[in-house]
Parts: C-alpha cells; structure tokens; sequence
C-alpha cells in the first residue's frame, strides 16, 4: 500500500511506548505529553488556543477603516506598500450585491446609491443588502456545498429523496434570520435532542442524513457502516476543517488524527436512527407522550402481537426469494416489529425493509381462510384501540433523525476500516490533539428519551475554547468574500494545507466573531466595511508599467488590491434571469427543473417544471439530483454532490463558452433582455437602449467609442440577417415587441444583448 | 497573476504567468495543452525543486516511464461478459454441468444467491489462434485473429457486486462514487495532444447511459475540465457545438468577433490578468472546434473497404463498428481516451437467456473490434494505441434460472492489445471453474496501474492533491502487472 511509504513508528507504538514510561515514572496522571503526538504536531498553529491579538497600532488612521485593515497597513508599509484606491461606488455595490446575494444590481439602485450624498450610503446599502431574503439564498448555498445536499441518494436508481429540500429551506432561513453559529451547528448534529420543540432544529437534524445512499444495497451492514463513515468524514470536513476521514483504515498520514479518533468520533453518531415523521412538542409535552405511548402499547400489545404474528409468516412466505441476499441479523432487524427494534435493527430495516416490501394482495394470499379471518377481527379491534392511542402535540414530516432511549449499538474500532474486522470497543471520545489523553465525552441525556451523545458533541464542538471551529468558520465566511480563505484550504487546516499568510488576523476575525455571539452577519458587515475589501481591483493598462506592488507582491498576499473574480454557476444564470426579468423570486420548496440541452440523457428522469415561472427560479431551488447535476451550473464548476466541497474549482474551459454562445437557453435570455429594452425605450431611441443594456448586465455606461461600436454592430447584423432571410433562414419574430418594431432590427438587438452576456465584464466582478 | 484564482489549480501552481494563465484554462477538454509544454521544457520530467515546487510540494511527479501507448481505447462490455465462454475456456464446467461446484470451490455471495445452483454447460466450440495457439471460443473468432497482439489477463477480480458499484470501479476505482474516471486521470496527468477536440470521449452504442450515468466518467472531486465528453450520434457530436439553426453563419461569425472586441477592450487596460485571457481563449477554441469536431467524427471520409472492416455494411455491426471507426480517427486525431460501452445499459447482464444474449452483444461486437485492431495495426498505429476489453465483472459458471449466469467479480478476464502490450500471450488464471482468480490475481487497482504505467504515468506518482490528502488514481494501491508488457 501506497499509503505507508511514507515510513514513521506506528502511533500505536508510541501509544505502548507512552505506557512503559507512564509504568517507569509510577504516574497516574496523564497529561498533554503522553500524547503519542510528536511535539511539532502538539504545537501545530491550528490545534492553539484562539488567542486574540492585540490590533497594531497604525500611524496613518485615516487608511483604516477597522482593525482588519491594521493587520494589512503593518505588512504592507513594511514592503513600503499601500492599498489600492477605493473602487468606483458602481463597482463596490455590483461586488457587494453578488458577494451577499449573488445577484446583478438593478438600474434604480445603481442610480441611488452612486447620487446618495450620505456618509453612511455605503453603510447602509450593506445592512440593506444583509436584510434581504436573497442573501440567505447565496450563503446558505455555501454551506449546502459543504454538506453535499442533494435531493436524490445517488447511486444507480439515485432515487428522490422528497423531504430533502426541507433541510435545504432550512438553511437559507438560518442564513437569513442570522442564527448564531453555534446554535446553527447544535441544531444539525443534535437538534432532536437539544430542541425538541424546534421543527427548525429537527429538519436540521437532515445534516445527519446528506450521504449519498444505495437503496438496493445487498450488503446493508456495509452500507450502515459506509453512512456512518461518511457522515463521520462530513462532520471533521464541514465543522473543524480537517480531512478526519483520511483515518477511517489507518492513522492520518499527516495530520495528528488517530484512527480510533475517527470511530471515537464516529460512536457520537452510533445510535442515530432516522426517521421521516417525527412527534413534536415541548419536552414536557412529548415525556407525557412518550409516557403514555407506553402505556398504549401495552395495552394494544397482545392484539398487535398477534397480528403481526399472523403477517410476519405471510410476509416472509412472499418475499422468500428477496430474504436470501439478507443475513440474519438483517432478517431478525426486518423480522422485529418497529417500536421493538433497537437503534441497530432501526438502522438496518432502514435499508432492508424497502427492498422486501409485501404489497397486500402477495400478503393475502399466503393467509389461510381463518388467518384472513382471524386478520380481520384484529384489525378491527385494532383500530378500536387506534382511537385511544395518544397522539403528540404534532408531527413533523422531515429527513431528521432521532435518538432513541434504548441506546446505540457498541462502535469498534475497524481493522483497515473493514465492517466486518471489529477490533475492540471504543467510546464516544473528541479529537485527542484537542482534547488530550482523556478524551472521554462524559455523557448526560438532555432529557428523558434521548442518549445525548450527538448533544454532548455539538456542545464541544461549540465551546468558544475549540480552537478549531471558530477559525473554520471565520476563514470560510472571508473566503466567501476574497474568493480564497485566509487559510487555502478551507476544510483542511491540518499539516497539508500551508499555514496561514495572517495568522493574527484569523485570530483576530475567529476571536470577534465569538465575541460577537457567532453572528455570521456581523462578520459581513465588518469585513465588507474594511479599507481591504473597498478597495479597487489590480488594473494596468498596456503601456503602462507595473506598480511596485506587484513585482514585490504579485500572488497579492499582502491583500494590496481586490482579487477580481468570476461569477458562481448560480450568479451567472441567476444575472441572466434578472437582467431578462424573468427571474421568479418565489422562496423555498421542492426543486424545480428548468429545461435540460435536447436529448441531454435518456437514463435520468428529469420532468421540466410545467410552469415557466418556475423554471426561472433561482438557481438554488434547482432539483439537487446527484447523477443529473443541471447542465448550465456544472459547466461552470457546480460541485459534485458526493463530497464535501469547501471551494469551488474555478475552470475556464471551452464548453462554458459554446454553453452561453449556443444554448438556447441562453438565447431565449437574450431575446427576454431585448423585449424588455425595447418596450422600455418604445422603440425609439437606440442610444439609450444600448445605455440601458450595459447598465443592466455590467453596471456601468458606455463610453463613447462602445457606443459606437455597438450603434455598428447592430447595424451589421441587420444586414447579416437581411442577408440570412434572403438565403431562406427565417428570421424568428419575437413576442411581445411593441407595435411596429422591425422584426429584424429587433433580433439585431438580441444579438447585442446575447454578446454582453457573453462578455468578460459581465462574468467578473471588479 | 490574478490571485483570486491563484490557488485554484494550486497543485500545478507555475510561477511564469504565460505558464499560470494556461494552468488556469486547464488542459483537459477545451483546454491548452500545457503538459505538453512543461515537458518540452523539462519541468516536468527534471522538476527538482522548481521555485513552483517549493512554493507547492505536493505538485505532482509524473515519474515518466517508459510506456509507449499514447492513447487508449477502452472498449467496455456493459452488464459483465461471461469469461468461461470467451476468452478463459473450462471444460471441467460441462463436466460438472446440472451439479453443483464441488465442495473444494470456496463459496461466494452473488447478487442472486446461485452459489449453490448447478452449474450451467457452455455450449462454445474453442479454436486455438495464431502463433501463440491461444483458444477464443465461436463467439468471437474475428477477434481470434488478431490473438497475436492480445494479452489475455483471466485473473481479473473487483470488489463490487452490483453493476452500478462495479461499473464505477472499473472506472474510478472504487464503488463508491466521487473519485474522478481513469480517463480524467490521464487527462490530468497528460493533458490532451489535440487543443481543438476533447483529450477523453466517451460513445454509446444506444441512447442509455451505463449505471451510474455521466459520472461514470466524470471527474469527481477534480475540476471539471479533466471529465470525459460525451460524443452524440450526427454531425455536431458535442454539445452546443453550433448556435441553432435561426442562427445563420455570418452573424454568429461577427458576434463572435464582437465578443472578442469587447473583451480585448476590456483586458487592454488589466494587462496580465490571465483568467480573463484564458477566457477569451476558450471563445476561440470553442470557434475551432465547431470547425473541427465535424470533420473528426465525418466517416464518410474513410474508403469503402475500411467501413466493410469495422462491419458498417452489416446491421448487427454498424452501430459499434461506427463507434470502434470513430474511435481510431480520433485517437488518429490525438484525442488521449477514448471510451466505447457495448450494450450501454448493462445490456450484457445475461441472469438469463445467456446463449440470445451473448450471441447477440458478442456479434455485435466481434468483427467490430477486430476489424480495429487490424486497421490500427496496418496503420501503425498499434504500437501508441492501447487498446483494452472487458466488462465490470465476469460470470459465474452456475447457472441462474437455467440458462443464464450471475455476477462473477471473484475471477474473470480483460484482455489489452497494442499500446506496449505483449501479445499473443495469457496472464494468470482462474480455478477449474472460472470461479475465483487462482493465479497472478490482479484487482481493479492492478489493472489501473498497469494501463497508467503503459502510457508511461507511474501511479505512486501522479498525484492530485484533494482535502489535504494525495489522491491517486489507484486509491493509493495498485501493483503493475509486469507481464503484460512486451
């Protein structure tokens, strides 16, 4: 195996070795130095406290706006270096409305903003734009990637999972309402045992449930096991940006992570058993319920034991033949009735009792004349016994999971991970970098009902003393905004990844953004008032010489301009729908699916939305189907839905081009953006219209030589199309044109607005 | 230099910003060639301690070996061929026809529970071919032939049972699904030799996907960029290749042209962003590949006799035979992988009927194949090509349902051609049952291995750096299958 080349004394032999000194010296106590970590691991920047800097003091004020600028004023005088001019109030609001809503500023609001005397215009245009349901429509989008939301399982039949987009929802309203992230963490990993009378926190528990998923998996013990490994992977990539799931078969290679860290981590999550409908209530409420529901099924059990007697022959008479892929401890999971099961059997029926479904008619006609006799007085009597049966204040249907009393199954340590090479038990345990050698969770249910072991986790994870999570975050949130995070690799802050280029400043935004209780909102509005992100992209024309600045600094680490960056997939169709004022505002709900390319696959079932509006809305209300992801967004880096993904790759590849140049999606865009100018001017003044076109797709006016290259480039391709029609190529009439306009000219005026979505400036954000 | 993107490739991160703006377009489909270029200049193949390297330790080593196949065409029997009627003969299987295995044969899982059914009599005749004398049975004598240039690998076994787990194997090399195709990973690591086509396409003999669909050879957590194309039947084989018909020639030609005046403008004044050069240059070879992807796939241009050669005169032949043509001109063409599904749709899955179905999907596919092989071969084009077959697994010798065969990924058989390969030879060797790979037993990751180390990649070496962890084509396993090498 590859993986061992790298040759290092086995960590378990350092854990012994530990031991035989712990022997020697005749201690008791163990301490951080027992730790089978080499000491430059133990000193590992990212695995430190959080320990908040002091802000360098800066003689100049007036180039700081706040103290993230004095991080970068002190390393740039030290190179004699200084930040760019602030950007033009037309750029600065384009940048800011994508980076917070992904979405094109309107003429209007340019026009308000650019003449707004006040000194608080800039301001305020933030907290308006962070007040807007859109935002939480871009954030939340970020952490969808995180998780690999989608709305199918994957795999060959990659069937739909219905209450995903619950979760999705879910997540933008959080953006939205700004939930602390601490909260917004507990409420993933343990919202049925933390808040049971959240709905909020429950659909949140669908986090736990986002692996991909074989629903006909003849091997259900590895396909628990590979849920589980998965989530395990999922909750280190998403929450302490480490890759923990490289120490699913072994020790991580590089980082300090053990792979009993990894099953340690995982047993948080032994006992989840998910479920689709769930009671809800206050914790009063469902213990009174829960109460009850005993007392029911006691007295129902000897009716419905009979019952299910009756049925279970039947039904393993009529699924005989789908029984022989499942073992028995599979068999007996099916076999058990549901509110007997253990979390195990809950955890394997889950898996298996779909693929072995009994429809009546098969189930009658094994019955003899008196069980179906017999059947049918117990059914009666059962639903006799049904109208008494307590019922909680409420269900909730939603992909959540749920932790039952009974208590999980034992995890052990995997031998190369396989599931079936148990070693010995382990017991929930944190990360022992972090933790040190007594790294036991001490476990307490938060209320009757519950384990608490997923409670007692999301509680760690969010104790402002991790010195993980905190950074994790607040690198991610200045990722979303530089478009690279202060740390590169926003899921792995380990040995692999290089430490950061500002140490202090993480420190320093991780600290504040714990003292600001979490708020991921107040850590936009810092970051986007500071001196850093207001200032101008690097700009130099052709004969001009290149600044000081960037022969010293031209990887631009010293942050001595604005990074200029590409629009998302979603911003790109989402610019497109607006600017054509298509674009269906509508929030929440299924996924819907816009048009796919002619003939684009004949396996996947994609039914288009029936209603054009809701084809054209925004791109994150888009089916999330993990074998069709849609066409127009992956062309343009939309991740793939299997793994965690903490930055998007960012291609520029010839497909993106033939994609815009020649879709007709696309052009139907166009063709929208061109009926709208035209109704708007009525047709009469072709200046204004080309005005009006450059100010909806890029922000800004034309110059005078644009305009009149446009003016000549609309009044060749009338010809070209004269042309065209001539030759026989019909030209397409438009609907909705106002009266009298030339068919031709008009199409004239499609292709100009086709070209400036086609254009550079339109896909980059100055 | 544009640092808002200076890390997004970071694992090939260059320092020169010519170089930087070519990593950034990317070389895999629609992309720039720049391996090619960092080879001529030595970067590649002498990288100590590149200032790149220093900044990036963990870019990848090529580590050259001296594999000759610059291309592969990877023909994949969808749904599993049966190996005891092909290429891997067992007469102990009819002598033992109607009984179950004997006890000494370790019993698997199948998907379908037959370890214990009787087993089913192949009905093959068996003709040795060649010099080397290697048996083929009567499904497929075309390809018996060229056995001489075969290297018949009967030890092959793969971790999954299922199709869609299996078929995601053969391809990314696990069952799981995530991990990038071996075509993307010889994209990444070749790059394509062709700026105006593809490095790695993808044909289907019918409208259905393989399971698992696109992603089969998709590129999982690497950039898109690397992904295989799929190629549609007619004269615009990729995607949006031309603007709608309402679009006339001219006008596209000048908005292209007008596009390209904006943008110049546009960078006139941000003189050494190269994401935004990168970006102009993807318009103008999506223009050259509009003009060349037509002439590629136009097989019109191939005389009469090479058509009759890959079986296009004939129905049963034509659909796959087009595809096996299609596939040697674009490889003609330098176009680095090339992927063909016979029964796209796991159509080769014969739980029954397995004489209908086998005589049906080997037909299809047996003059086809050899024809390619002859043709690439008489153009000497052979020794570059690798040229490799088989399915996702094998099948049993126990019979389903009478007269079918269940999944068999305990022991079954590829065979490679070309591309370095030694032919006329056979590796390993399964029991006398064709149920388990006794000999020389060589896993998915061996195979990926060795197909890498044919085109001169070391596995251990190329490495794509993915969540803090090096990712490597073979999961970090794999042993090369020295045998097989000429």
């Amino acid at each position: 195996m590859l993986c061992n080349l790298q040759i290092r004394v086995s960590r378990r032999s350092v854990i012994s070795m530990a031991a035989v000194i712990l022997m020697v010296s005749a201690s008791d106590q163990i301490g951080a130095s027992e730790l089978p970590f080499t000491e430059e691991e133990q000193a590992f920047w990212a695995f430190q406290p959080i320990r908040r800097p002091a802000v360098p003091p800066v003689a100049d004020q007036l180039k700081t706006a706040n103290p993230i600028d004095a991080f970068f004023v002190r390393e740039l005088n030290k190179q004699g270096l200084e930040f760019s001019e602030p950007a033009t109030r037309r750029q600065v609001l384009r940048r800011a409305k994508f980076d917070l809503l992904g979405l094109p500023p309107a003429p209007d609001e340019i026009e308000r903003f650019v003449n707004n005397d006040s000194p608080q215009a800039y301001e305020r245009m933030i907290d308006r734009l962070l007040a807007s349901p859109h935002y939480g429509e871009k954030w939340g989008r970020q952490w969808l990637d995180l998780v690999r939301y989608a709305e199918t399982a994957g795999f060959n039949a990659d069937p739909f999972r219905p209450l995903a987009y619950k979760y999705r929802d879910y997540v933008i309203r959080a953006f939205n309402k700004d939930t602390p992230y601490d909260r917004f963490i507990q409420e993933q990993i343990a919202g049925d045992e933390l808040f049971p009378n959240s709905t909020e926190a429950l659909i949140a528990t669908g986090f736990n449930r986002m692996w991909p998923d074989e629903s006909n998996a003849s091997n259900v013990e590895l396909a628990r096991q590979d849920a589980l490994n998965d989530l395990t992977a999922n909750v280190g990539a998403a929450f302490l940006g480490l890759s923990i799931g490289c120490a699913q078969c072994h020790d991580h290679k590089f980082d300090p992570i053990l792979q009993e860290d990894f099953y340690q981590l995982q047993s948080f999550f032994a006992g989840v058993v998910l479920q689709d409908r769930v009671p809800i209530g206050t914790a009063d409420q469902l213990a009174d319920y829960q109460r009850k529901r005993a007392i029911w099924l006691q007295q129902s059990a000897t009716v419905r034991d009979e019952l299910h007697n009756i049925e279970q022959t039947a039904r393993i008479e009529a699924s005989l033949i789908k029984r022989l892929k499942f073992p028995k401890i599979v068999l007996d999971a099916i076999d058990t009735a549901s509110e007997k099961r253990t979390a195990l059997q809950h955890q394997l029926a889950f898996w298996s009792v779909r693929q072995i479904e009994v429809n009546e008619k098969q189930l009658t006609s094994k019955l003899s004349e008196q069980q179906k006799k017999r059947r049918a007085e117990l059914k009666q009597q059962l639903a006799e016994l049904q109208k008494r049966r307590p019922k909680p204040p409420r269900f909730l249907e939603a992909m959540a999971t749920v932790a039952v009393a009974s208590g999980p199954p034992k995890t052990h340590l995997l031998n190369g991970g396989s599931y079936n090479k148990p070693l010995h038990e382990l017991q929930p345990g944190y990360l022992k970098i972090i933790a040190g050698v007594n790294n036991l969770a001490r476990i307490v249910p938060p209320r009757e009902g519950t384990v608490g072991r997923r409670a007692i986790l999301a509680k760690w994870l969010t104790d402002s003393k991790n010195p993980l999570t905190a950074r994790v975050m607040a690198n991610r949130i200045w990722q979303g905004h530089f478009g690279r995070g202060l740390v590169g690799n926003a899921n792995d802050l380990g040995v692999q990844t290089a430490p950061p280029r500002h140490p202090e400043l993480l420190d320093w935004l991780a600290s504040e953004f714990i003292a600001r209780g979490w708020s991921i909102k107040a850590m936009h509005r810092l970051i986007m008032t500071s001196n850093a992100y207001r200032q101008s992209t690097f700009r130099v024309p052709a004969d001009g010489d290149l600044p000081k600045a960037a022969k010293i600094d031209p990887a631009n680490e010293l942050y001595w301009h604005y990074p200029r960056r590409r629009l998302s997939a979603e911003s790109i169709r989402d610019a497109m729908l607006t600017i054509a004022g298509k674009l269906n505002p509508k929030m929440f709900g299924l996924g819907v699916k816009p048009q796919l390319p002619p003939k684009f696959s004949s396996r996947e079932k994609w039914e288009v939305s029936k209603q054009e509006s809701e084809r054209n809305r925004r791109s994150v209300y888009i089916h999330a189907k993990r074998n069709l992801p849609y066409p127009l967004l992956k062309v343009f880096d939309f991740p793939d839905m299997h793994e965690s993904c903490a930055k998007r790759a960012q291609t520029t590849v010839a497909p993106q081009a033939l994609m815009i140049l020649n879709s007709d999606l696309v052009l139907q865009f166009a063709e929208a953006l061109a009926v709208r100018l035209l109704r708007e001017s009525r047709n009469k003044d072709l200046v204004r219209l080309i005005q009006q076109a450059y100010v909806a797709t890029i922000a800004r006016m034309p110059d005078e030589q644009e305009l009149t290259m446009a003016t000549e480039f609309i009044t060749q391709q009338q010809q070209l199309l004269a042309a065209q029609k001539k030759d026989g190529i019909d030209v397409k009439t438009l609907s909705g044109l106002p009266e009298s306009t030339d068919p031709i000219k008009a199409m004239a005026i499609v292709d100009f607005c086709h070209v400036l979505l086609n254009a550079n400036e339109f896909v980059y954000i100055e | 230099m544009n640092p808002a993107s200076s890390q997004q490739l970071s694992h090939f991160e260059m320092p020169n910003s010519r170089r930087d703006f070519l990593s950034r377009a990317g070389f895999g489909f629609g992309a720039l060639a720049l391996q090619s270029l960092l080879v001529e200049d030595g970067i590649v193949s002498a990288r100590n301690a590149t200032a790149a390297e220093k900044r990036e330790p963990m870019a990848p080593k090529l580590g050259r070996l001296p594999g000759t196949a610059k291309s592969v065409i990877f023909l994949f029997m969808d749904g599993g061929p049966s190996h005891i009627d092909t290429f891997d003969p067992k007469p102990k299987v009819n002598e033992y026809a109607g009984k179950p295995l004997p006890k000494s044969i370790k019993r698997v899982i199948t998907p379908m529970g037959v370890s214990e059914n009787a087993l089913l009599a192949s009905k093959r005749k068996w003709k040795q071919f060649g010099k080397s004398g290697l048996p083929v049975s009567n499904w497929y004598w075309h390809v018996g032939e060229c056995i001489d240039d075969i290297c018949v690998i009967r030890s092959c076994i793969a971790d999954g049972l299922n199709h869609v787990g299996s078929v995601c194997q053969m391809n990314t090399g696990s069952i799981l699904a995530g991990r990038p195709s071996l075509g993307a990973w010889v994209s990444y690591g070749l790059g394509t030799e062709n700026k105006n086509l593809p490095g790695f396409v993808v044909l289907l003999d019918n409208e259905k996907e393989p399971p698992g669909g696109s992603r089969v050879w998709g590129t999982g957590f690497m950039p898109a960029t690397f992904q295989g194309t799929r190629f549609r039947s007619g004269k615009d084989p990729i995607l949006h290749l031309s603007p709608p018909s309402s679009v006339s020639d001219a006008r596209q030609r000048n908005k292209l042209q007008f596009i390209n005046k904006l943008n110049r403008r546009h960078i006139a004044t941000r003189v050494g962003d190269d994401d935004l050069e990168a970006r102009i240059a993807a318009y103008e070879l999506a223009f050259r590949m509009q003009q060349h992807a037509p002439e590629a796939v136009d097989l019109s241009q191939e005389t009469e006799e090479t058509q009759y050669l890959y079986g296009l005169n004939e129905n049963k032949t034509a659909a796959f035979g087009k595809n096996c043509l299609l596939a040697r001109r674009l490889v003609e063409r330098g176009v680095r992988f090339v992927q063909l599904y016979s029964g796209s749709g796991s159509k080769w899955d014969a739980h029954s009927k397995i004489e209908n179905n086998h005589t049906t999907y080997c037909g299809q596919t047996d003059k086809p194949v050899a024809g390619l092989l002859k043709d690439l071969k008489r153009r000497g084009m052979l020794d570059e090509t690798l040229v490799i077959w088989g399915g996702e697994f094998g099948r049993t010798p126990m019979s389903e349902k009478g007269d079918g065969r269940d999944h068999n990924p305990y022991g079954f058989t590829m065979w490679m051609a070309g591309g370095g390969v030694k032919g006329g030879k056979f590796i390993g060797a399964t029991d006398d049952f064709g149920m388990h790979a006794i000999e020389n037993r060589s896993h998915v990751h061996d195979l990926h291995a060795t197909i890498l180390a044919l085109m001169g990649i070391d596995h251990s070496e190329m490495v794509y750096q993915h969540q803090g962890r090096p990712e490597r084509a073979t999961v970090n396993e794999g042993v090369i299958i020295d045998e097989v090498f000429a």
